[in-house]
């Protein structure tokens, strides 16, 4: 099941070439599959993003890798340099193999 | 009880499931987890020995000298060098059960080697980060993190 | 009141009064507070400061540290300084009303001599003899924070009664720390309806996105004179009280975005002088001085630390104003093109009975006590000993609250917490219900019962440690060590992390790491690690209040249950050096 993900560009005015910011976050519990549910004493399954895939303009430019040391609810941050009005998506994949998109308008002005 | 277990049981409810440093490594969810130390992590994900990386000044690292909660600490990693020259970020937390804790891949499309971010950690341990440049050269530089169940105002 | 003929020298230098005949004490009774607090002022700018006033709106007694240690490499300089060795260090001479504000010697006889510290119409005095002398445009008020928590009269109105005193004051900025402790809802609805002052900190972010909760900064314009303002609220907020008070906020240092705000200060705003108002401490804030470059000047608040010279770090000056209402510090300062040119301190000393109240703030006092009044003011016993909080491992009164839980809850060991605000009682002096709570109001008063192994006792007790005693300020978070009864220990402080305490001993017998031990604890989170054994979790103050009520007369030890092994006397100089 697709998760909750957000992202932010900033700042929210922003030239054409300008580096602007990407800032995410996604819903996940990031389970690591070895700790124990309190009350029933069962392990809690395995269940956390793996790889996140950054697109802009339908190109591929940045990918994550992510191991269950990464925070619930994962951020991540990190810049693009917006040379062109395209849309910037994000591709979030679990290891039970749910996959979350979000898609943001990079929209320089002037 | 061990320490780290005795730090898991005192965080606060919310981080108890979040501080605990077990998890699988990537795609091996069936596999029985193995814990590494850091010379293993660092050799598995960057396929070279520890005595490669090189201490450098052009790889910043920023993050609290004591965690809020180890179960959200936040790391920002920038590397002073033109973006054609920057292929990877990654960052190692050293006494995790596996260190390895992210990677992240660039293009010149992002205009600027930085990584934000917020890791886990067990205990108290340096966090490591380091840049693979496209020159051959792989830097890094880590900082101490205290992990404490605190004390009194 | 006796005073010698030298105290009223003192006081006369302190007065400025020129004596040549006459009774001495006649004089000093009719001498006028812009007297007490003569100045020569200097430029165009006056800066008053407080910090730490701890909800005090009236007068107190207030005992500073008679053990003021940390790491070796750390002790005898300021920020870490008391007794002999802060009066060698600030030149200061025994038995002078000097001697008895910023240090524990002589503390009785002295007390008895020049009387209660403090009180908000006292000080209001001050500020409005300062603000006349100055003229309103050239003086600006800040506050440290630790204002809003710390009595009864703080705890039952949330903070409200306090605020009200700080708009009388005319504080202009703050920062905080205990604040938060009223929950982040209740923060926000005091500073956005009531506090007349801007509430600033650029290290205060919601969690998630990591955007500021509040101002970074102000700009404010003093004597024609651009100021800008930075906000550093305590670092370390969410690990020295219950997080849920803040949850969703995230605090730290935040040295790198501080940077970020002092060039956008200087290059963009323009401004002529860059200040910091901060919470961290004043061995973390000569710390952050290294490593943040432009700050012209901070003021520090949280260790409560009476310092009567400012220091400098690189070009950074640095001042601390007390605590518990104590002082008021006054920085005048004479600033060109973005340089000061000239500058003068004064850390002023509320001497209460010298100054005479201001009749409204003194009025709004009364107001605030008065739904309290007869619950607070009621006498529940008297006191043989001392009473007092400051010392780095052991105290009177945490001796006191001890044997009060002890009693009440069975406990073979009881944890009290190192804050570093309270009260002082003399000996022979009541103790009211006022008194109880100027020890113990917080937010989250339970006492609980649990167990814990000797392992375990042993860990969290190298964690505090660890906390207080770290050589690098950067990684030291605690207030004064927690408060142990029914433990005993030795300790070296400038051994490594998790190896500092040793010969620990419970009720005279060897800690035993595997046994289990009944401990009782409030004010932090200890409870959590272990089972619960008691299922009621009364509130501290009225634990106390009961058992002052049964005792009548209390009477607790003077000695300290630790050892330290490194460090020989309470007060060291530099280098941990005893010898005076």
């Amino acid at each position: 099941m697709p998760k909750i993900a957000m992202i932010k560009v900033r700042p929210r005015r922003y030239k054409k070439g300008d580096l602007v910011r990407i800032d995410s976050v996604i819903m996940h519990p990031m389970n690591t599959g070895l700790v124990k549910n309190k009350k029933t004493g069962k392990i809690i399954p395995a269940d956390y993003i793996d790889t996140v895939e950054v697109y802009y303009g339908g190109e591929k430019i940045t990918s994550f890798k992510l191991t269950g040391s990464v925070s619930a609810n994962p951020f991540l941050s990190f810049y693009i340099k917006a040379d062109k009005e395209a849309p910037l998506k994000m591709v979030w994949k679990d290891i039970t193999g749910d996959v979350t998109e979000k898609t943001v308008k990079i929209k320089p002005k002037g | 009880m061990n320490r780290r277990g005795f730090l898991k049981s005192v965080a606060l409810t919310g981080a108890v499931i979040a501080v605990s440093p077990k998890f699988m490594p990537a795609g091996e969810a069936n596999a029985k987890p193995q814990k590494m130390s850091y010379e293993e992590a660092v050799k598995k994900v960057l396929g070279v020995d520890v005595s490669k990386l090189e201490e450098s000044s052009e790889i910043k690292l920023t993050a609290p000298s004591i965690a809020e909660n180890g179960a959200v600490v936040p790391v920002k990693v920038e590397v002073k060098q033109p973006i054609e020259n920057v292929e990877s970020i990654h960052i190692f937390a050293k006494k995790n059960f596996n260190p390895h804790t992210l990677s992240m891949f660039l293009s010149p499309a992002n205009g600027k080697a930085y990584l934000g971010t917020r890791i886990r950690l067990a205990k108290t341990m340096p966090v490591v980060a380091v840049a693979v440049l496209k020159d051959g050269r792989i830097i890094k530089t880590e900082k101490p993190i205290k992990v404490t169940i605190g004390g009194c105002g | 009141m006796n005073l010698t003929r030298r105290d009223f020298l003192e006081l006369a230098a302190i007065a400025g009064i020129s004596l040549t005949s006459g009774d001495a004490l006649a004089q000093l009774n009719k001498m006028k507070p812009e007297e007490l607090m003569s100045f020569k002022p200097v430029g165009n700018v006056t800066l008053l400061h407080i910090c730490d006033l701890h909800a005090h709106l009236r007068p107190l007694y207030w005992r500073e540290p008679s053990t003021l240690v940390s790491h070796p490499s750390l002790v005898g300089k300021p920020g870490f300084l008391c007794g002999k060795a802060y009066m060698e260090y600030y030149g200061i001479k025994p038995g002078t009303l000097r001697a008895y504000f910023d240090t524990y010697i002589d503390f009785i006889e002295l007390a008895h001599k020049y009387g209660k510290m403090g009180g908000v119409a006292h000080m209001a005095t001050l500020v409005k003899q300062v603000v006349a002398e100055r003229g309103k445009d050239k003086v600006l008020f800040m506050d440290s924070g630790d204002t809003w928590q710390g009595t009864a009269v703080g705890l039952f109105t949330k903070g409200k009664a306090i605020v009200d005193a700080q708009n009388l004051l005319g504080v202009d900025v703050m920062v905080g720390h205990w604040e938060f402790t009223y929950g982040k809802e209740r923060v926000l609805e005091l500073v956005e309806n009531h506090l007349n002052a801007e509430f600033i900190a650029q290290n205060i972010k919601d969690a998630m996105w990591e955007e500021l909760v509040f101002k970074p900064y102000t700009i404010r314009e003093v004597g024609g004179v651009k100021i800008g303002i930075i906000g550093n609220a305590f670092p370390y907020t969410p690990i020295a009280n219950p997080k849920q008070f803040v949850e969703g906020w995230t605090f730290g240092i935040q040295p790198e975005s501080m940077q970020q705000y002092v060039d956008e200060l200087k290059n963009e705003k323009k401004v002529d002088l860059v200040v910091l108002l901060s919470h961290d401490g004043f061995a973390l804030d000569q710390a952050l001085a290294k490593m943040v470059n432009g700050i012209d000047i901070i003021f520090s608040g949280h260790t409560h630390d009476p310092a009567p010279k400012p220091i400098f770090i690189n070009n950074t000056m640095i001042v601390i104003a007390g605590s518990h209402g104590k002082y008021l510090g006054r920085l005048d300062l004479d600033v060109k093109n973005g340089k000061i040119r000239a500058w003068n301190y004064k850390l002023i000393p509320v001497a209460s009975n010298f100054i005479k109240p201001d009749p409204e703030v003194e009025r709004f006092v009364e107001d605030a006590y008065k739904p309290y009044k007869d619950k607070l003011d009621q006498v529940i016993g008297k006191t043989e000993t001392l009473l007092y909080k400051r010392d780095t491992f052991y105290s009177t009164f945490d001796r006191l609250i001890g044997e009060a839980i002890r009693d009440k809850t069975d406990a073979e060991i009881v944890f009290t917490p190192g804050y570093r605000w309270g009260t002082t009682i003399l000996p022979g002096e009541e103790i009211t219900v006022d008194n109880v709570y100027e020890m113990t109001a917080i937010t989250y008063p339970d006492v609980y019962t649990f167990e814990m192994t000797g392992e375990q006792i042993k860990m969290i007790l190298e964690d505090i440690a660890d906390n207080a005693f770290n050589a690098n300020p950067l990684y030291q978070q605690g207030g004064d060590m927690s408060r142990l009864l029914g433990l005993e220990y030795e300790i070296k402080l400038g051994a490594p992390a998790g190896k500092r305490l040793r010969n620990i001993k419970v009720n005279g017998k060897d800690l035993d790491p595997k046994r289990s031990y009944v401990v009782s604890a409030w004010g932090g989170n200890l409870y959590r690690v272990g089972k619960n054994v008691r299922p009621d979790h009364p509130p501290v103050y009225d634990v106390v209040i009961e058992y002052i009520k049964k005792q009548k007369v209390v009477k607790v030890p003077y000695e300290s249950n630790v050892k330290v092994l490194d460090v020989k006397c309470g007060c060291p100089k530099e280098g941990g050096i005893c010898d005076f």
